[in-house]
């Protein structure tokens, strides 16, 4: 949206005020409405304003009760039944791990560095695999999942990634997804995945496998797998 | 300050459980460190540290459904669904923003997933309308009350304005916070939040109040 699009009477300083109420706004955008509230009556009249609304808003929120303490109680007994992905977190503790043993090292051992980036290609199929083997590990767990955690992670599509794809790639993709491997890799690089089914069925299914095959760089390849 | 359940739960556990609770729980000088830390936890399957998460966050993040469902019962069935789905994608937190922020984001996906599932009844929107302009001697008497009359009309916002002024007044989240949870740019953020103080004035005005401004 550029300034030429900004809706009628719409002020970028009176715009910020709210921010400026909840002390998020950067210093120097603090420092310029501060400068002109003192000479900007019109300014100061809008500050009052929102601060107005701010404690409207405040009210309303303070006024709402907590939740009952049995939500907690539901939400822990059905944790041992949630499929969970991982993917990312074995992603940054490998990537951290790494970073760490960079910086322990000599200069002159950076000469390996080249060592240590064939060494992360060839880690990568095996965190992959790692992955596919932690969900595997929750296969058990699936069988008592509740009948409504059964109805939202009922899709599973064979998938197999192309050659140039990262672990990050892969990672990224199976969480924007909220999806899990739960079997692979197999013969030829296949990967069974399990993923939320979407609320509009067979409709959403295809969309969500177009979706899936649009990312070129990532899927060589996606289909539904057999019930 | 926890609830009681949680913290009987901890004393349950023993000595060890109750002292792990607590450094979970009570450190308010490294919140937002430990809540990350505390994130990294549950993505590992640490259940304490799950609890210690929910006993933070649970009140505001039910407050945020609340004031997007207008229904008490429904959402504590999404906050339920919003802290299994934090249990589950725990592992996918990269820490760009606060934990609570990412919480807020969820909690928006899963609200809106309950209402595009179960669409709020026409007769309430009818409803606010009609008390509205049914003004019975208690609602007048209150009209005299600028500041109730307000809060009326930030209760009667739309959705997609109802969000962005509890995100940015009561949440207190910035800019950058609010695009992220929304999914939306920068500046749209900056003129939602200004069709949403315009439309508070409109109804000011419309009950008598002109507040001259925008």
């Amino acid at each position: 949206m550029t300034p030429n699009e900004m809706p009628q009477g719409y002020d970028e300083l009176e715009a910020l005020l709210p921010w400026y109420i909840n002390g998020t706004l950067d210093a120097e955008t603090r420092n310029r409405i501060a400068t002109a509230l003192v000479t900007d009556a019109r300014l100061r009249k809008a500050l009052e304003l929102a601060r107005d609304e701010a404690e409207a808003v405040d009210d309303i929120n303070e006024s709402i009760a907590p939740p009952a303490p049995r939500v907690l109680g539901n939400i822990m007994s059905r944790l041992p039944s949630v499929q969970r992905s991982n993917s990312k977190f074995a992603w940054r503790l490998l990537t951290e791990r790494f970073t760490e043993f960079v910086a322990g090292v000599q200069p002159r051992t950076l000469v390996y560095t080249a060592v240590a980036a064939a060494l992360v290609l060839v880690v990568q199929s095996g965190v992959i695999g790692m992955l596919a083997l932690q969900n595997q590990g929750s296969g058990p767990e699936l069988a008592s999942v509740p009948e409504n955690d059964i109805a939202t992670q009922n899709v599973r599509l064979i998938v197999k990634f192309v050659p140039g794809a990262t672990v990050s790639n892969v990672a990224e993709l199976l969480d924007e997804l909220d999806a899990g491997i739960l079997k692979g890799p197999s013969g030829g690089g296949l990967f069974t995945i399990g993923l939320d089914a979407p609320q509009d069925g067979e409709l959403g299914i295809d969309r969500l496998i177009r979706e899936i095959e649009s990312k070129k760089d990532i899927v060589a390849f996606v289909s539904r797998a057999a019930p | 300050m926890f609830d009681t359940i949680i913290l009987n739960d901890a004393m349950g556990r023993g000595l060890e459980g109750m002292v792990r609770f607590i450094e979970l729980a009570t450190d308010e000088t490294a919140a937002s460190r430990d809540d990350r830390q505390l994130v990294d936890r549950i993505a590992t399957g640490d259940e304490l540290a799950f609890r210690a998460l929910y006993a933070r966050h649970n009140l505001r993040i039910h407050r945020f459904i609340r004031r997007l469902l207008r229904n008490p019962s429904a959402a504590e069935d999404v906050l339920s669904e919003v802290f299994l789905a934090a249990w589950r994608q725990a592992g996918g937190y990269e820490g760009r923003s606060t934990v609570n922020t990412w919480l807020c984001g969820i909690a928006r996906n899963k609200a809106l997933e309950y209402l595009r599932k179960y669409p709020p009844a026409a007769e309430h929107a009818e409803l606010a309308e009609v008390a509205d302009s049914a003004d019975t001697p208690e609602v007048a008497t209150q009209k005299s009350n600028k500041k109730a009359l307000l809060r009326q009309c930030v209760e009667r916002l739309g959705l997609e304005h109802r969000d962005v002024v509890d995100l940015v007044y009561y949440h207190g989240k910035s800019i950058d916070e609010v695009a992220e949870i929304l999914r939306i740019p920068l500046n749209t953020v900056k003129t939602r939040m200004f069709y949403a103080r315009k439309k508070l004035s409109e109804m000011l005005k419309l009950a008598g109040i002109d507040r001259g401004w925008p």
